[in-house]
């Protein structure tokens, strides 16, 4: 009972969250230097980092569909089905959680440790607002820099599917060409859509977390764990929905989903 | 004039004041002894409206402090300045940025180009190189921090200024240097100065009125010279702290 008092609490407050920021940000508030100077911190740093994971993802994809369709004797379809695999689900959700482990984590444990020194209260006393000081920058830059860092992830996969398909004795030239056999244009706004949740998701979580954070360095301990935790849910939970509506979408309008 | 009347606090079912009431007069310098855990700093936070109080009510200047009212709580903490007990300093700021902060998110600057002169008379205020304008919180001493923390309450020239354990982790030295300071402050801002601390020999350095907290209740409150002849148990035992650490 406690733990969901508790669960109920922690959702109510990241909507509550969102809401203040995008009021905030609709009202001019948002200090876009600043924006710029955490996108540095958070998003410039982790780019070695996607690029690395997108292309093991991409050769991963690869290498497993080639095993199943080899079974088949299907092999010319592995570039189609392997991209639009890794568009639609694997590649967002794989780099996405990456992101919520280096970005989520450095800013919650960044923002809580402000919080259990007393930093964010100090700013309530000199005049300002935390949430317009210090957490609106933070939630921009993390959506900012985990979108373009998921769709900067998603290319490099096909890149690297690309890559490992010589490897596994695919020609890369047929490989690329029966690419648009399968992957439409819808695939690809699923993949971008996706890529914008996942980023909105890691922001809010990851600020939130670290802003609630109470109780020293313990209290930060426990707000990144639960940051890490509720990340990976949410991703999950979310890609889950945006797959079933995808699919409602086909259902309904006939557009492209294989 | 700070007025604290009836004020109870807990957490959880733990009572951490209970039925407080004291008052803190224009110009004076009031300390707020008690052990640790006592709900010192508690007091402070219900003060500016960081945490709200079960019963009773303070009011600052006149003004109720409310915190569910967010217009009359900024008029509130526009009057007060708080040190807390840690520096509390903003880590990816400079020395500089942290002094500022107030100045510009109050607004009180109206020229941009008059706020370094500002923040050179708050580190002169508090005694602090200003070759340290451009450095970051991490490359300063604890007692530099505690020195910026300070003049960042003092930029924003509040009339009533709080200090949480001012003296917590300094040395002999440093604390002697802080006692000067607010000796100072007392005597060239005038400003009313509640300072809430365990260091008995601060208070008796630089209080004209002490207030005793003991398991949430007030058991002394009255000036230096009658604190030291006091049959309080407490007191006593606050005393003789200080004759054993001679």
């Amino acid at each position: 009972m406690e733990n969901s008092r508790k669960w109920v609490k922690s959702f109510g407050g990241m909507i509550l969250l969102f809401l203040q920021c995008l009021s905030l940000t609709f009202k001019g508030k948002t200090r876009w230097k600043e924006v710029i100077e955490q996108i540095f911190q958070v998003g410039v740093r982790s780019l070695g980092m996607t690029i690395t994971a997108g292309l093991f993802v991409g050769a991963i994809m690869a290498l497993q569909i080639d095993i199943q369709l080899k079974d088949f004797g299907a092999e010319s379809f592995l570039g189609g089905l392997s991209t639009s695999t890794t568009l639609r689900n694997v590649g967002p959700v794989l780099i996405a959680f990456l992101l919520s482990g280096k970005v989520g984590a450095y800013t919650s444990a960044e923002l809580g440790t402000m919080e259990v020194t007393e930093q964010l209260n100090a700013i309530k006393l000199l005049g300002a607002d935390p949430i317009e000081y210090i957490i609106l920058p933070r939630i921009w830059a993390v959506v900012i820099s985990s979108f373009l860092l998921l769709i900067v992830g998603l290319m490099v996969t096909i890149f690297g599917g690309v890559m490992f398909a010589e490897v596994i004795g695919v020609n890369a030239l047929s490989y690329v060409e029966n690419i648009p056999r399968i992957v439409t244009e819808w695939s690809i706004v699923l993949s971008v859509v996706k890529s914008f949740v996942f980023g909105v998701l890691i922001a809010v979580i990851s600020c939130y977390k670290g802003y609630s954070a109470r109780g020293g360095s313990v209290g930060v301990g426990a707000a990144v764990q639960s940051c890490a935790v509720t990340n990976l849910m949410f991703i999950i939970l979310f890609d889950f929905l945006l797959s079933m509506t995808a699919s409602v979408f086909q259902d309904l309008f006939g557009v492209g989903y294989l | 004039m700070i007025v604290v009347s009836k004020i109870t606090k807990s957490f959880g079912s733990r009572l951490v004041l209970d039925d407080i009431s004291f008052e803190a007069r224009p110009g004076e310098s009031l300390f707020i002894l008690g052990k640790s855990g006592v709900g010192k700093s508690v007091l402070l936070k219900l003060i500016v409206g960081l945490i709200a109080s079960d019963q009773g009510s303070i009011s600052v200047g006149g003004q109720k402090v409310d915190v569910e009212n967010p217009r009359l709580l900024a008029q509130v903490r526009r009057k007060c300045g708080l040190v807390f007990q840690f520096p509390a300093l903003l880590d990816s700021a400079t020395v500089f940025e942290n002094i500022a902060f107030g100045l510009r998110a109050r607004g009180l600057v109206e020229d941009p180009n008059l706020i370094e002169p500002r923040v050179f008379e708050q580190m002169r205020t508090v005694d602090l190189d200003t070759s340290f304008l451009n450095s970051y919180p991490n490359q300063l001493s604890y007692v530099a921090q505690k020195k910026v923390s300070i003049a960042r309450t003092l930029a924003v020239s509040p009339d009533y200024l709080l200090f949480d354990e001012p003296t917590t982790g300094m040395d002999p030295v440093a604390t002697a240097v802080l006692n000067e300071l607010l000796k100072k402050l007392k005597r060239e801002l005038n400003v009313t100065t509640i300072v809430v601390s365990h260091d008995i020999k601060s208070a008796l350095a630089c209080a004209d009125r002490l207030i005793l907290i003991d398991h949430g209740k007030i058991v002394f409150d009255g000036e230096p010279k009658n604190f030291k002849s006091s049959n309080v148990p407490l007191a006593i035992d606050f005393r003789e702290g200080v004759s054993l650490g001679k």
